[in-house]
């Protein structure tokens, strides 16, 4: 079976209401942890600045439906796809859908190194996918 | 009144109402088998016939054996049990055939022929029934009231027939059911009437009442049975052939590919929510949407992607419509919306946004990125109107906007777009005329030396005046001749007259011409450079085409082969309005450029916008570091033009140094100047 990473962004359109940001983030990544399971799909959910970030890796058919299943959700808008590639191996097989938000561990450099990341995204996809798997080693604590 | 005295007197009123219900219910589902019977054709009409034959044996039958069971002597009785089934077997048998006949085309066999056969056949059912009950007594008929009952039989059954036959009133089969239950009724009790019992005193009982009462009962079950059986038969049919009904009609309604519905229940419900608005209905939108980009991906990635594609798009679009409003897909890559209780642009407007989103989001098709887009055109009812087709020709008129204000957008329709593609079609229809009887002029925008102020060139301009709209701008109708394929035949006469014009200029004055990016995808136009050159006599190092980074998006190896074959003819190549497009520095490299003209936004901001300045001076660094010239386009006053020379800038045009003038103007200008400078 022929794996693919698929990388893309978009502005979260996530509701003004009594739930924080993290709240519903953590429902949003919950919800997608569950089918992500089901379907074979690994990878890691960025929250910066507004932005989702998001990396699936998976069995391409699967990876593709579920990016439709994305596109066809109105809580993302402006969607754009970064990187599409086959890989050898997953990066992030031990998540079915790592979090990673910005504001979550103040007392880090986690809000630098997602900006970082952000930033990254760019001008070199490829990089920004391995400093989000090496942020993710490093701030595995927090997201348990 | 014998009759009655005989249900009444003779009969057990239970048995008599439970006969009654069981005729009833009978004879309903009878005549419902019968009208399916009637109906059908071939194979399934013979299945249908023997089940209903049997279903209205049985039922009769049985209505029979359960009425006797309530008839009430006091001779002891017993039943012939071969002549019972005997009976049986005439009752299904005889309606079989009366069936046969009631199918016939001709009306008179029918009903005269099938009734009467069906009559007979309970008749008969009856009275052979009767012979296999006996009774130890003296029994008499009364032979007037046994030709009465075969009367009541045929006729009823008759008219029955009659009204399934009907097709004008639905077949009436619930008359026809009463019929034949009166029928058998009629039949049975009349026929009771003229049956008459006396007990012999003192004979002996050979009769079991016991055992008849039980054999009686089990007829009556198994007939109730089959009864059973032919009415879940006519039920299960019915269900599966209203199941093929629905799935037929669905498909008549929906399309095969995306499900969605197609034209045909878009228009009716379009015409069926115009019709409501009359009569002070909800108002709604109308929504056209059109795929941008679609034709590329079938013939790219095949038709199955291509029908992917489709789907994907149906399902997106179902979402960014709101549940309850139509999706219909009413042409290739060509779909509507019919969204209810729209009573504002603002809600329209938010649907339609959604749209346009949901479609420009990225597709993956078998691991191709399919970039897509949409446009949508919205007219509402009533505000712009209550007919069908008022209101799609606003919402095309609102899409065709949408789709010349750069796609990937929606349009609400309002009157004054009427005009402007009015004004659309009639520059379409003129300049067709134009480009065949050569209205179009050419006028020549002087190009200067920017450090010594000489004339160095002229950039061919395209001129049109419309006979009915009047000068037109070749920004707006350049793209118009591109979408009516016009352009490389006209950009191939410019090419050719203004090589002739230039020809007779002083020799050291070169000339530009532009090349649209249609132009540039015609592998033919390195030939069409090279003939112009030979037809005119002008040098090849005397001329240049301007081109623009659009052209060299998308198809750059195409172009760069093009632009190679020019090129080695020894003409120039420049890059005009640099600095509004993707201005990337990678076609400076790979393409044989040798010039970029500055776009006249920048320096027309100058001196004192920063940023511009700023542009400006980098890309005279970058022109200088290439060794490309550099020329600086649209100056308009005396501080642009000085900037523009301490920044290194080769060549200069705008209407500062010249406005692009005809021809004859061209040429005293370039004598009084060879004069100049001979002086």
């Amino acid at each position: 079976m022929p794996i693919s990473r698929l990388l893309y962004t978009s502005s979260a359109r996530l509701e003004p209401g009594p739930q924080t940001i993290d709240k519903q983030l953590c429902r949003l990544a919950g919800e997608a942890a569950l089918l992500n399971e089901e379907a074979g799909i690994t990878g890691v959910l960025v929250y910066v600045e507004e932005q989702f970030i998001q990396v699936l890796e998976g069995e391409s058919a699967v990876v593709e439906e579920v990016f439709e299943r994305i596109c066809c959700d109105f809580r993302h808008a402006q969607i754009k796809l970064i990187d599409l590639i086959p890989v050898r191996q997953r990066m992030f097989a031990r998540w079915h859908m790592a979090r990673l938000c910005e504001g979550a561990d103040p007392e880090s450099m986690l809000d630098d190194d997602l900006k970082n990341i952000r930033y990254l995204l760019g001008v070199n996809a490829r990089a920004a996918v391995e400093r989000m798997y090496e942020t993710l080693i490093s701030h595995e604590d927090i997201d348990s | 009144m014998r009759i009655i005295g005989c249900i009444v007197e003779d009969h057990n009123l239970w048995f008599v109402l439970i006969a009654a219900i069981m005729c009833v219910a009978g004879s309903m589902v009878s005549a419902t088998l019968f009208r399916r019977t009637m109906a059908e054709e071939g194979p399934a009409w013979v299945h249908w016939c023997f089940l209903s034959a049997v279903t209205a044996g049985a039922a009769t039958w049985a209505t029979h054996f359960i009425a006797m069971l309530g008839y009430q002597t006091t001779a002891p009785v017993s039943l012939d049990g071969v002549l019972t089934v005997i009976s049986a077997l005439i009752a299904a048998g005889g309606i079989g055939l009366g069936l046969v006949l009631a199918s016939s085309t001709s009306a008179r066999i029918a009903v005269l022929g099938g009734g009467a056969t069906i009559g007979f056949a309970i008749s008969a059912m009856h009275y052979v029934g009767m012979f296999a009950y006996r009774v130890d007594g003296i029994v008499s008929w009364d032979w007037r009231y046994v030709l009465a009952s075969l009367a009541i039989a045929m006729v009823c059954a008759g008219s029955a027939i009659h009204l399934l036959r009907d097709q004008d009133n639905g077949h009436r089969v619930w008359q026809a059911g009463m019929l034949l239950a009166l029928a058998i009724i009629g039949l049975h009790f009349s026929g009771m009437a003229a049956f008459s019992v006396t007990a012999m005193a003192g004979y002996s009982q050979n009769g079991d009442s016991d055992a008849f009462a039980a054999l009686a009962a089990a007829i009556g079950m198994v007939a109730l049975l089959i009864v059973g059986t032919g009415i879940s038969t006519y039920l299960v049919e019915r269900k599966a052939s209203s199941d093929g009904e629905n799935r037929i009609a669905h498909i008549a309604m929906h399309d095969a590919l995306t499900n969605l519905a197609n034209r045909r229940q878009f228009t009716e419900a379009l015409a069926g929510e115009c019709n409501a608005i009359d009569s002070g209905g909800q108002p709604f939108a109308l929504m056209m949407v059109d795929l941008d980009r679609f034709k590329p991906i079938n013939d790219t990635l095949g038709h199955p992607a291509g029908d992917l594609v489709l789907q994907r798009i149906a399902n997106r679009l179902k979402l960014a419509a709101r549940s309850g409003d139509i999706v219909a897909r009413i042409g290739g890559d060509e779909f509507a919306i019919i969204a209810f209780g729209v009573t504002g642009v603002a809600t329209a407007a938010e649907i339609a946004e959604r749209v346009v989103e949901v479609l420009s989001r990225p597709m993956v098709i078998d691991g191709n990125v399919v970039e897509i887009s949409g446009s949508v055109g919205v007219a509402l009812a009533p505000d712009h109107g209550t007919e069908p087709d008022a209101l799609v020709q606003h919402a095309d008129i609102a899409l065709y906007s949408a789709k010349h204000h750069g796609k990937q957008t929606y349009r609400v329709f309002e009157p004054q777009l009427m005009e402007v593609i009015q004004r659309q079609r009639s520059l379409e229809a003129a300049l067709r005329r134009a480009s065949m009887r050569d209205e179009f002029r050419i006028v020549y925008q002087p190009v200067f030396c920017s450090a010594k102020g000489e004339i160095t060139g002229a950039e061919a301009l395209l001129r049109w005046t419309c006979p009915k709209h009047g000068e037109i701008s070749p920004t707006e109708f350049i793209p118009i001749a591109e979408e009516l394929g016009l352009v490389a035949r006209i950009g191939a006469d410019v090419l050719r007259k203004a090589c002739k014009d230039a020809a007779s200029w002083p020799a050291h004055i070169d000339l530009a011409v532009n090349v649209s990016p249609v132009q540039l995808l015609d592998p033919r136009l390195p030939q069409t450079v090279a003939q112009a050159l030979a037809d005119s006599g002008l040098s090849p190092s005397r001329l240049e085409l301007e081109i623009t980074e659009t052209a060299l998006l998308n198809n750059d190896e195409a172009a760069l082969r093009t632009l190679t074959q020019i090129r080695d003819l020894g003409v120039r190549i420049s890059l005009d309005d640099f600095g509004t497009g993707y201005s990337s520095l990678s076609y400076l490299h790979r393409f044989p450029i040798s010039r970029i003209k500055i776009d006249k936004s920048f320096v027309q901001k100058l001196p004192d916008d920063v940023g511009s300045a700023s542009i400006v001076r980098a890309i005279a660094q970058l022109g200088s570091s290439l060794s490309m010239k550099i020329t600086a386009e649209g100056i308009e006053t005396d501080s642009q033009l000085s900037f523009i020379k301490e920044h290194g800038c080769d060549e200069v045009q705008g209407f500062l140094t010249g406005r692009p003038i005809a021809l004859a103007d061209f040429l005293v200008l370039t004598g009084h100047q060879a004069e100049n400078v001979e002086a």
